[in-house]
């Protein structure tokens, strides 16, 4: 009993995390678009609206890729072709709906797409980095490890 | 500590460890020296027996209550099982990486970092074999990190 709460207190945690990196990131973009615009706040129900869709999108994370969990490579390489889908129908179709950039020329909108996408590839960069790191850092401790017996 | 080889015409090999008490250094050599003296006892399924030593082995498998141990050539049945080779040769480089598997750790050609805190070895002979998320840390551990 106790050791479900305590799995479930920590999966939400993670949720939280996660939606308030995401949040920020939208938060961050509305901003710097208004302030292009001529327009030097963001409207608290946007704000609220971003928080609900990066909640969804922070959950469907947490279920796609779960933290800990063993997973193959082709697994794995599936479910980041998934988030990145899920993420882009996500974002894209909640800025739509709610209006959050309404009023921008349509190449704006490309280039802000264009920044979605290098920002989905740079997170995944950063972890495929990450793991060369480790990968680097591993077999160096075995030839270390191999050459000391 | 000093290390000393010396050539002669003797009739046998012979190693003698001098020290004031058996610290854990020298502790360390005895197991490795008893445990490298040691040799494997090993069979096929046809009773074809055979000594191996245990560098010899790249990693041992236990499946359905049989422990198999793969070299870089063959497959061999043992009676051990995985904990006691892992006892028995940790000396030497036994490591378990899974429920399943002991490795050597001297019959890893490299090592991969996977999501999920998963790490792929492939082995000298070009197998890879899989440690576990659970063995991980005590694999990391051994390797010193």
């Amino acid at each position: 009993m106790i050791q479900e709460f305590n799995r479930t207190y920590l999966w939400g945690r993670d949720v939280k995390y996660r939606m308030g990196l995401y949040t920020t990131m939208a938060v961050f973009y509305k901003a710097v678009v208004n302030a292009l615009l001529g327009e030097f706040s963001v409207d608290s129900l946007t704000m609220l609206e971003m928080l609900a869709v990066s909640f969804l999108f922070a959950l469907a994370e947490t279920v796609i890729v779960p933290s800990g969990k063993n997973r193959g490579e082709v697994s794995m390489r599936r479910r980041a072709i998934l988030l990145i889908v899920l993420a882009n129908i996500v974002y894209i179709g909640s800025a739509l709906l709610f209006g959050w950039f309404r009023g921008i020329p349509v190449w704006w909108a490309a280039i802000m797409i264009a920044v979605l996408e290098l920002g989905l590839a740079a997170l995944w960069y950063a972890l495929w980095l990450e793991y060369q790191r480790d990968t680097k850092l591993l077999n160096q401790n075995l030839q270390h490890f191999q050459q000391e017996l | 500590m000093k290390i000393t080889v010396e050539h002669g015409d003797v009739p046998e090999n012979e190693v003698i460890l001098r020290c004031r008490e058996l610290d854990g250094e020298m502790l360390h050599v005895l197991s490795l020296l008893r445990s490298g003296l040691q040799t494997l006892c090993a069979w096929t399924e046809d009773r074809q027996m055979v000594l191996l030593q245990p560098g010899e082995v790249l990693y041992a498998e236990s499946v359905e209550e049989r422990t198999w141990l793969y070299c870089e050539k063959a497959v061999w049945r043992t009676a051990l099982t995985l904990a006691e080779l892992e006892a028995r040769y940790e000396a030497l480089g036994f490591c378990r990486i899974s429920r399943s598997m002991v490795v050597n750790l001297h019959g890893i050609r490299r090592l991969k970092s996977y999501p999920g805190n998963r790490i792929e070895a492939t082995m000298r002979n070009d197998e890879r074999v899989l440690v576990s998320r659970r063995y991980a840390p005590f694999f990391r551990e051994r390797l010193g990190m």
